[in-house]
């Protein structure tokens, strides 16, 4: 069955607050960064592939120094606005450029259902 | 904080960025924005030729509002509101709206670069922006008298010649890139990059260039040269700095395809460590003993600016 993509307004996207999954093992290593490690999705295609392949049941993504200091600022408190100032002034860049960089990095996340967002529906 | 695009210049307020722009000089359009609303538009189109009526153009424009917002108030004001200095070689006309947000707005034709340009600043509901709006509005220039063109985005501005147009431009993810045509073949690449100390922990400045070139798949590099130096770029430096030369060939028709006539390409590539950004000036030129792009790049790096 095809899933759904929810359609979200600018507003609410950047109104909308990121939370860790708690599912994901976040491993901080001795280098400072830090090591998502999850079990992977199995189903359809995936699920046969796994069997064929004999695949690993759990994958790991390795953040860099950027990604480290972003999943450490997702506090299930600030909202992806909120993140964008972080970024821009933690490694001084615009506003503009923070956001470019940020969203790619949680749509990343987001697809690899490291991240989820909570949303508010926007106000009439 | 400067804002330069095709020409047009205006001082607006820090964090005002640009959102969406099309076009180019002859005709197009600039927005800028404060992360949630867009608070200032300019748009021009070229006014050589059959001249319009700025009243006419006003008129467009009203319709256009009125469309928009149907409770809209339009008005045209008079243009002695307006400094005297702006109104120097200009025919113009000063409007403002109201539709919830607040626009006040002038349209004018320049005399020098033959243009019809219309700019507004948007204020909202409950901010009392009118002083700052003509303070806005009586900083757009639509051409400089140096025969250059100020590019101000995001924190970056540099000047080029005027004979060069933008045929490119992207904000990815910590690179700014600008890509221009020149007269007679040549072109010029400016690059910004942020987070230069993580980029280049990767990889030293030394080995940029030829990363640089390596991001192009359409260019084969011959004869790369590298130098140290230091650039005394404006409004800072002198910063570290590596001047490189090459002979380019670009592909042309797909993977198969025959490659072009070598060209020379010089570039001039800096770590602006007070600011944490890697910029980067190449051009080239379509004549293969001209020394014309190594001066251009010289000349374009002085000019750039990271703010």
């Amino acid at each position: 069955m095809r899933r759904r993509r929810l359609k979200m307004t600018r507003r609410e996207m950047l109104e909308s607050v990121p939370h860790l999954n708690s599912q994901v093992r976040w491993e901080h290593l001795e280098s400072g960064e830090v090591m998502a490690v999850y079990e992977q999705e199995r189903r359809g295609f995936r699920k046969l592939f796994a069997r064929v392949l004999a695949t690993p049941a759990v994958a790991q993504v390795l953040l860099d120094d950027v990604g480290t200091k972003v999943v450490g600022a997702i506090d299930g408190v600030r909202t992806v606005q909120e993140l964008i100032g972080f970024v821009a002034d933690e490694f001084r860049l615009s506003r503009k450029e923070a956001e470019v960089s940020l969203l790619k990095y949680l749509e990343m996340l987001g697809q690899r259902r490291l991240v989820g967002f909570e949303t508010r529906p926007e106000e009439e | 904080m400067a804002f330069g695009w095709q020409g047009v210049e205006a001082d607006t307020p820090a964090g005002w960025e640009l959102g969406a722009y099309e076009g180019d000089f002859r005709a197009g359009h600039a927005c800028l924005d404060d992360g949630t609303q867009l608070r200032f538009r300019v748009r021009w189109h070229d006014g050589a030729g059959r001249p319009t009526p700025l009243q006419t153009v006003l008129n467009r424009y009203r319709r256009s509002v009125l469309k928009s917002s149907k409770d809209a108030e339009f008005c045209v004001l008079d243009p002695e509101a307006l400094p005297v200095r702006f109104r120097k070689d200009k025919t113009m006309l000063p409007f403002s709206w109201e539709a919830g947000v607040t626009g006040q707005g002038v349209v004018w034709r320049c005399a020098v670069c033959r243009r019809i340009v219309v700019a507004e600043v948007m204020s909202p509901p409950g901010e009392e922006g009118q002083k700052a709006a003509r303070r806005i509005l009586a900083s757009v220039r639509c051409h400089r008298d140096d025969d250059e063109r100020l590019w101000a985005v995001y924190g970056f501005a540099f000047r080029t010649p005027d004979s060069y147009n933008l045929n490119e431009s992207a904000l990815h993810s910590g690179r700014l890139l600008f890509s221009f045509q020149g007269p007679r073949q040549s072109w010029l690449v400016v690059e910004r990059w942020g987070l230069a100390s993580q980029l280049l922990a990767k990889a030293s400045l030394d080995a940029w260039p030829r990363e640089l070139l390596k991001l192009r798949p359409t260019w084969r590099v011959d004869d790369l040269d590298t130098a140290e130096t230091a650039v005394p770029a404006a409004g800072g430096g002198p910063y570290r700095a590596c001047r490189f030369s090459a002979r380019v060939r670009r592909r042309r028709g797909g993977v198969f395809g025959s490659f072009s006539r070598p060209a020379p390409v010089a570039g001039l590539v800096w770590h602006h460590a007070d600011e944490d950004k890697i910029v980067a000036v190449m051009a080239a030129t379509g004549d293969e003993d001209s020394t014309e792009h190594t001066d251009l790049v010289t000349r374009v790096a002085g000019t750039a600016e990271c703010r």
